[in-house]
């Protein structure tokens, strides 16, 4: 990036330059990233939109989920994002220990939610739910439920992954603030998805 | 880092926490569509600019942000035709 282009701007961060977006590189690349991601979850939840619209009726909510244990998923996913926030904030501080911990309940949260899933999924399939039918009307209903919940849990298994790593990582040193903070805009993105997944099978 | 972003408070987090909390049970007890995406939108509002710190990021990004969502509500708004409807 040209210099002059960040005249006014603050200091440089140590990890690299801030150019034209007033960031380093790594975290425009990780929002570039989220982007292009949000734009597939936009693109899924449009398809759902055209095919439950076009369905006429869909299934009833109320029948097919037990909203109780919907919600609690749902905690389960904003809080561990608040301690992904309160890992950032402390890994800025150079406070490594409490970095370390507080990712790690936040991998601790992935876990849970994705058990919860599993079990939320394993209850459906045995109440007769497949990917081209149910027993509660449009067929679609399954094969747009399954992928869509499904490719958000796959985000969650891979954020789970990264989160333990980047815990490891921040504990021994090898991990800054900027590594552990794209590794909380990751995991923020992941919690961002399900408020839409959420509204929009759970809700609507 | 500290001199792009302002140092942040454990507790600004835990506010947005609670009320994210919040938000949430009140959604699950309205059924007015119009309210429920009104408040996924308020969701994501306090998501993207607290947890993510969107909101001290340069006004250029901010924006990129905003025009990938909105390119995601327009390819909506272009098949929602063919699913015979206008939008809202």
């Amino acid at each position: 990036m040209n210099p002059t282009a960040v005249t006014g701007h603050e200091a440089a961060s140590e990890e690299s330059e801030p150019g034209f977006y007033g960031t380093s590189w790594q975290k425009l690349m990780m929002w570039w990233f989220i982007i292009g991601d949000a734009i597939l979850f936009g693109s899924f939840l449009a398809a759902y939109g055209f095919a439950r619209i076009s369905a006429g009726s869909w299934p009833d909510r109320t029948q097919m989920f037990s909203m109780n244990f919907i919600t609690v998923m749902t905690f389960t996913l904003i809080t561990s994002s608040a301690t992904m926030a309160t890992a950032v904030a402390a890994s800025r501080r150079g406070d490594r220990k409490a970095a370390f911990n507080f990712t790690m309940a936040t991998a601790i949260g992935g876990i849970a939610f994705l058990g919860m899933q599993a079990y939320e999924w394993y209850h459906l399939i045995h109440n007769g739910a497949r990917m081209g039918t149910n027993p509660w009307g449009a067929p679609a209903f399954g094969a747009y439920f399954f992928t869509i919940t499904g490719f958000h849990g796959s985000h969650v298994a891979s954020g789970v992954l990264i989160l333990l790593i980047t815990a490891w990582n921040a504990k021994r040193g090898k991990s800054g603030p900027e590594g552990v903070e794209l590794t909380g805009l990751y995991w923020h993105f992941v919690d961002l998805v399900w408020v839409f997944v959420f509204g929009c099978f759970y809700l609507i | 880092m500290s001199d792009t972003h302002p140092e942040a408070s454990y507790r600004s987090y835990w506010i947005a926490w609670g009320i994210l909390l919040v938000l949430t049970l009140v959604m699950i007890s309205i059924s007015s569509k119009a309210l429920l995406l009104g408040g996924i939108l308020v969701k994501s509002v306090i998501i993207g600019a607290w947890f993510m710190h969107l909101k001290h990021e340069r006004a250029i990004l901010i924006w990129s942000v905003i025009a990938g969502v909105l390119f995601a509500g327009f390819l909506f708004f272009l098949i929602s035709f063919d699913a015979g409807v206008s939008v809202l």
